[in-house]
């Protein structure tokens, strides 16, 4: 299943990458003025690639609650992802994501821009593959290879930990709104990695979406995973953050709190979270007997 | 004659407690029923638990929201001597939910958590004073509906203005929270914050049996028999916006009940629109909470909506008394 | 109760609908309000039953005027019948008539034996007792003016002001109507009508004040009001007044030149 995706995902990255007639590998074709319309583009762009490159990124991407490279973003030109926005920049390379609205995408086609739509990865391999999607896109292959050389390196660190611990606790993420991260999310894959098996499939077997909190009472997880803190947001959607038996159960249980911003996109900074969590799972070991 | 009046002063009292021991047991039904088993007797420690913290709110709030949506509807319909009036058609809940989206937005609740309801309350005040002023004390079963959808709309835009404004990454989301309110997973301490509002606009609005029985003759015949309107209005839209405001901020909009539930009880009142207010206020927390109860056997998962079941019963229902009273909706 | 108002001026929506109008209606007796349409007979009932307040004048029941009246205790002392027959819901005509007793039930309670009685006397009074168990929405016009008379008439009031109570009857049930009022007034009751029936005020009311354009122009006893003159100068018609059988009857006869188009 695993494997599949990735092919797919590497397979695609492929036809976008074909598909751009300018990066032939020659050094010159490097764009200059690139221009990313994506929380997780910005994200990626920014760490690939100097400053002086960067026409504009989204507002998102200086938002400590949903970027990890919020100082780094600090004062790059924003855009607010409307066409006609973005062809004052003038781009030579236009990164979009795949939420975007496709009709900002086509027109910038159609005006003869060069855009490259990143994928959503769905897993840790699919975050290794948007990292190689982008570096190759802004020419900065050399920097994409670092990144990713790191992060095999401390997915294989954690691989390592995982084998020294039979147990294999159950931990559900549990978000604003009584979501919790379904199988085939980037949540999911990161719970997998650290050594977890995730209890939404017990709870609710085909996918991802809102549980009853009556559930967590009834069959509390060995690691409750909040995706964000109950007071980050100001919604009444993240009421379900604040009841009394989440409360409970985070007394009972063992429970972290992980920050959006580290696994909303599928970035390296994923792993981050992973060994966050990685940690979480030590502890219980831990503890039992 | 005086015995057949007799009987037909015992007949009510024998309604209003077949209604509330109606009521009892669907609030009993709804603590027995949930995702993780029937019965009072869940497995497992967390069963008391789960009794006490997830399912007496949810009983608690469905009794008395839809106790709250009931009565002031049975209420609008009197005193505005209209058939169609109801707080989600008269744009009052619109106004709640706006007025609690403020509250949250604003950050006025995380300063003190009553500000959730009083935005509620200040919203629907608002709402109904907007919709009582353009349709005019005398207007119809039309001008009152597009005076409601007038207001309705607009607020419906400013949530959505405001939940963009905030910058929340939920905002669509949230959008349909307000829209197609729910029961869902709410704490005690909602309850508690809610509860005591809705009680006091639920026991105003009992107070204006005599004055809605009197209206039906008029508005010169009811002062002429001693009532005071003015008092009446202003308890009225008081009752309203506290009973209404109040629950909206806690559930989101949920809809039609306040419209169901006085028609299908109308008649066995005798169409008396005082005795309908405590009919009404039993009938809508039994509504609320069998449909909730439906809601949780059919489909155990949060994601469908008690709103999106109410609209589904009420809008086939609202078209329905519209093609009823078509002739007086002519122009 | 005697009823009195002073120079009386009203106004509906910035018009002068009532200037400077002096009656009376004594206690024992029937009074009626005459006038052609806009003559200001409903504004000055409505001023009389303390529903609108005057902007000049003074209108008082039994002495005391409108303003120092309690609505409770105003509404157990004088009745009002409004002119238009709405019942917005479909109420039994027994309901309807209870709401007659409105004034005289405390806060939540429920029909007391006297209530019962007087809603069973206003029922027979009018001819509705066997209508009792049928929603007014269903009944004819008619049937449903008699059930509001007999709302008005369930309150038991020492004054009755009704507007109109007669228009839509049937013959038997006009004199009927006002056979009531008559026993009504023998009680010592006050007993105030608007009218456009001529020869009901000509045979039944003891008083008549003839209102024209806001102002009361003639008051007395029907012979007084109901001349030739009165009738032509502002009614505009030629008129018959006549006795007949000891009966007196109004009979318009023609319209006087220049009065309509």
């Amino acid at each position: 299943m695993r494997r599949r995706s990735f092919a797919s995902i590497g397979l695609m990255a492929a036809v976008l990458v074909a598909a751009l007639p300018a990066i032939a590998g020659d050094t010159p074709a490097r764009p200059q003025r690139i221009v990313s319309l994506d929380l997780c583009t910005d994200q990626l762009l920014v760490e690939l690639v100097p400053r002086t490159r960067i026409a504009a990124v989204t507002h998102l991407a200086a938002d400590a609650t949903v970027s990890a490279i919020p100082d780094k973003a600090l004062g790059i030109t924003v855009t607010h992802g409307a066409a006609e926005d973005v062809l004052r920049f003038d781009p030579d390379l236009v990164l979009a994501g795949p939420f975007g609205v496709p009709a900002t995408v086509d027109l910038l086609r159609r005006l003869g821009k060069r855009v490259v739509v990143v994928p959503q990865p769905q897993d840790l391999e699919g975050v290794r593959s948007v990292v190689q999607v982008v570096a190759s896109a802004v020419g900065a292959e050399a920097e994409g290879a670092a990144m990713i050389a790191d992060f095999d390196h401390r997915l294989a660190r954690l691989a390592a930990m995982r084998q020294q611990q039979a147990l294999k606790p159950g931990a559900i993420v549990y978000q604003v709104g009584g979501v919790v991260a379904g199988p085939g999310s980037l949540a999911d894959a990161a719970i997998a990695a650290a050594g977890f098996r995730n209890l939404a499939r017990e709870y609710y077997t085909t996918r991802g979406g809102q549980v009853p909190l009556e559930m967590l009472l009834a069959h509390p997880p060995d690691l409750l995973v909040l995706s964000s803190a109950p007071d980050e947001y100001r919604t009444a959607l993240a009421d379900n953050l604040r009841h009394p038996a989440v409360a409970l159960v985070r007394r009972r249980r063992a429970s972290v709190e992980l920050p959006w911003r580290l696994w909303l996109c599928g970035t390296p900074h994923i792993m981050e979270a992973v060994e966050q969590l990685a940690a979480a799972r030590v502890r219980i070991q831990a503890r039992s007997p | 004659m005086t015995a057949a009046a007799a009987r037909r002063d015992i007949a009510p009292a024998g309604l209003l407690v077949a209604l509330g021991a109606a009521a009892c047991a669907a609030f009993l039904l709804s603590l027995a029923v949930g995702p993780s088993g029937f019965g009072f007797h869940v497995a497992g420690d967390a069963g008391a638990l789960i009794l006490r913290e997830i399912r007496l709110p949810r009983a608690i709030l469905g009794a008395l929201v839809g106790g709250a949506l009931g009565l002031s509807g049975a209420a609008l319909q009197g005193y505005l001597r209209n058939p169609l009036a109801e707080p989600s058609i008269v744009g009052v809940s619109g106004g709640s939910a706006l007025g609690a989206v403020l509250a949250i937005h604003l950050g006025l609740s995380g300063v003190f958590a009553f500000a959730l309801p009083a935005g509620g309350l200040a919203g629907a005040a608002v709402a109904m004073l907007l919709v009582m002023a353009l349709a005019g004390s005398h207007g119809g079963p039309v001008t009152l509906i597009l005076a409601g959808l007038a207001v309705s709309s607009f607020a419906t835009a400013l949530i959505s203005l405001a939940l963009n404004l905030s910058q929340n990454p939920f905002a669509t989301v949230e959008m349909v929270f307000w829209l197609m309110g729910s029961l869902a997973d709410r704490s005690l301490t909602q309850v508690w914050l809610a509860a005591p509002l809705m009680v006091a606009g639920m026991a105003l609005l009992l107070l204006v049996g005599r004055a809605l029985d009197a209206l039906t003759l008029g508005e010169d015949a009811a002062r002429s028999l001693g009532l005071d309107l003015k008092r009446t209005r202003l308890t009225v839209v008081a009752g309203t916006a506290l009973s209404v405001g109040a629950a909206t901020a806690v559930t989101g909009i949920i809809g039609f009940v306040g419209l169901i539930v006085p028609h299908a009880l109308r008649p066995l009142v005798g169409h008396r629109p005082g005795l309908l207010l405590p009919a009404s206020l039993l009938g809508g927390a039994t509504m609320l909470l069998v449909a909730d109860v439906a809601l949780r056997v059919v489909q155990p998962w949060v994601d469908l909506r008690i709103g999106v079941l109410t609209a589904l019963l009420g809008a086939p229902f609202f078209v329905w008394l519209v093609l009823k009273t078509r002739a007086e909706l002519a122009p | 109760m005697r009823i009195a108002a002073r120079g009386l001026c009203a106004s509906l929506k910035a018009r002068e609908v009532l200037s400077d109008v002096d009656v009376g209606a004594e206690a024992g007796e029937i009074t009626a309000i005459i006038g052609p349409n806009g003559a200001g007979k409903t504004t000055l009932l409505k001023v009389l039953a303390g529903l609108i307040a005057p902007h000049a004048g003074t209108a008082s029941l039994a002495g005391r005027p409108m303003a120092e009246w309690r609505p409770q205790a105003l509404a157990r002392a004088l009745a009002y019948l409004p002119q238009e027959r709405t019942v917005h819901w479909a109420l039994t005509a027994r309901a309807v008539v209870a709401l007659g007793r409105l004034p005289h039930q405390p806060m939540g309670a429920g029909e007391s034996a006297a209530d019962m009685r007087a809603i069973d006397a206003a029922l027979a009074a009018m001819d509705v007792a066997h209508l009792a168990a049928r929603p007014v929405l269903d009944m004819s016009g008619g049937e449903r003016a008699r059930v509001l008379v007999a709302r008005a008439l369930a309150q038991e009031p020492r004054a009755l002001l009704a507007d109109e109570p007669a228009a839509g009857l049937d013959p038997a049930h006009q004199l009927a109507l006002f056979r009531h009022f008559t026993v009504l007034a023998a009680e010592g009751r006050t007993v105030m009508v608007a009218l456009h029936d001529l020869s009901l005020a000509a045979r039944f009311c003891h008083r008549i004040v003839l209102m024209h354009a806001g102002r009361a122009v003639a008051a007395g006893t029907p012979a007084d009001v109901l001349t030739v003159e009165h009738l032509a100068r502002v009614y505009g018609i030629k008129a018959h007044y006549a006795v007949l059988d000891g009966v007196p009857v109004v009979v318009p006869l023609d319209l006087l030149p220049g009065v309509l188009p």
